[in-house]
């Protein structure tokens, strides 16, 4: 029993003996890394200092570098500014009493003064006011003739739409559907264009040799006249024979618009021309 | 096989450690050598530019004085001439 009572405190005495042994060795081990990374840390700080050290230097020639470039710009502008001054002969002393001298000149003054003077009775000036009121009513004028011609094309173009319109309506069977209206609307537009081509092939000029003076006649211009002569109307003759539906017809079928002018007098003024009363023709309208 | 001990281990570490402690300090001062011969050459060159553009610019006011005085010489020639004929 003794024995093996010895036998088991051995054993016991040696695990814990191997116990200590391996904490030992524990604690040991992590001191030594502890050590190792304090002391590789203190390493590689000291390596950063020296080489923070040896860069201040650079930094310091690039610092200087920099104000010198800075400095030797500065001094070619004070430079190339100076000898400019002297090349102009520009003197600042000079250049104010220049200044003083013209702004108090009397001639200067008396100037400035002529020039309010000649302002003033320029805007009070009677013809000055009249020709400025002319051009104010001229405007108007101008402006309200454009607009009663705009008007005017308008209602023209209305009163036409609605006289096709109305003869289309007149045309067209009142019980018939939709599709079968638009379609006889169609054949009454063709059949009228035919009947318009048709009327305006009728309305032939016999060219003549005779060259009048077309802008005797009242609502005839330069441009007017041009035209006409483009269209083989030369004569006094050839409008004292056409009629104003004619003429009408003539001139849109060319691209003028014939109801800007007063077609009404046209062929009397040409029959009176063509008998040579020409002082009637020029006092046409005023009686 | 060898033994990992303790010593071991931290020698290694030491050698390792020293060994890149020497490399970063070579490469960071060749760096620092060569941005220093940059930094003069650059500068060199400035400096000749400088006086390059300033010999420039004193020739070109040069230049354009000697001009005025032509002018100069020229109108007074002119005015005496008509002043008197």
């Amino acid at each position: 029993m003794t024995t093996k009572k010895s036998n088991k405190t051995n054993k016991i005495g040696k695990a814990k003996a191997i116990f200590k042994k391996l904490n030992n060795d524990l604690i040991d081990a992590s001191f030594n890394a502890i050590e190792t990374t304090v002391k590789t840390g203190e390493k590689w700080q000291k390596l950063t200092t020296k080489l923070v050290k040896k860069t201040e230097p650079l930094t310091k020639k690039q610092i200087s570098m920099v104000v010198e470039t800075a400095e030797s710009i500065k001094g070619q502008l004070e430079h190339s500014t100076a000898r400019l001054k002297t090349l102009v002969g520009y003197d600042p002393k000079m250049m104010q009493n220049a200044k003083k001298m013209v702004t108090k000149n009397p001639l200067v003054e008396k100037a400035e003064e002529l020039k309010e003077k000649f302002e003033k009775e320029v805007s009070n000036n009677k013809l000055v006011k009249k020709a400025e009121k002319m051009s104010k009513k001229l405007k108007k004028n101008i402006s309200s003739t454009i607009n009663e011609a705009k008007e005017k094309i308008e209602d023209y173009t209305e009163n036409a739409m609605d006289s096709v319109s109305e003869k289309m309506e007149k045309k067209t069977p009142k019980k018939t559907k939709k599709n079968k209206v638009v379609k006889k609307e169609a054949v009454v537009i063709e059949k009228k264009e035919e009947k318009e081509e048709k009327v305006l092939a009728n309305i032939q000029v016999t060219e003549t040799e005779v060259l009048d003076n077309l802008k005797v006649i009242k609502g005839i211009g330069p441009v007017l006249e041009k035209s006409l002569n483009e269209l083989n109307i030369t004569a006094y003759d050839q409008i004292a024979k056409m009629t104003i539906a004619d003429l009408t017809d003539l001139l849109n079928n060319a691209g003028i618009n014939a109801q800007i002018y007063d077609l009404s007098g046209w062929k009397a003024q040409a029959e009176l021309a063509l008998n040579g009363d020409m002082e009637a023709v020029k006092n046409w309208g005023k009686e | 096989m060898k033994k990992i001990s303790n010593k071991s281990m931290k020698e290694n570490t030491l050698k390792l450690n020293k060994i890149a402690l020497k490399a970063t300090e070579k490469s960071i001062l060749k760096a620092i050598h060569t941005g220093e011969n940059l930094q003069e050459i650059s500068s060199k060159k400035l400096k000749a530019t400088f006086r390059f553009t300033a010999k420039k610019q004193d020739n070109f006011f040069n230049s354009l004085e000697q001009g005025k005085e032509m002018i100069w010489k020229n109108l007074n020639k002119t005015l005496d001439f008509f002043s008197k004929h």
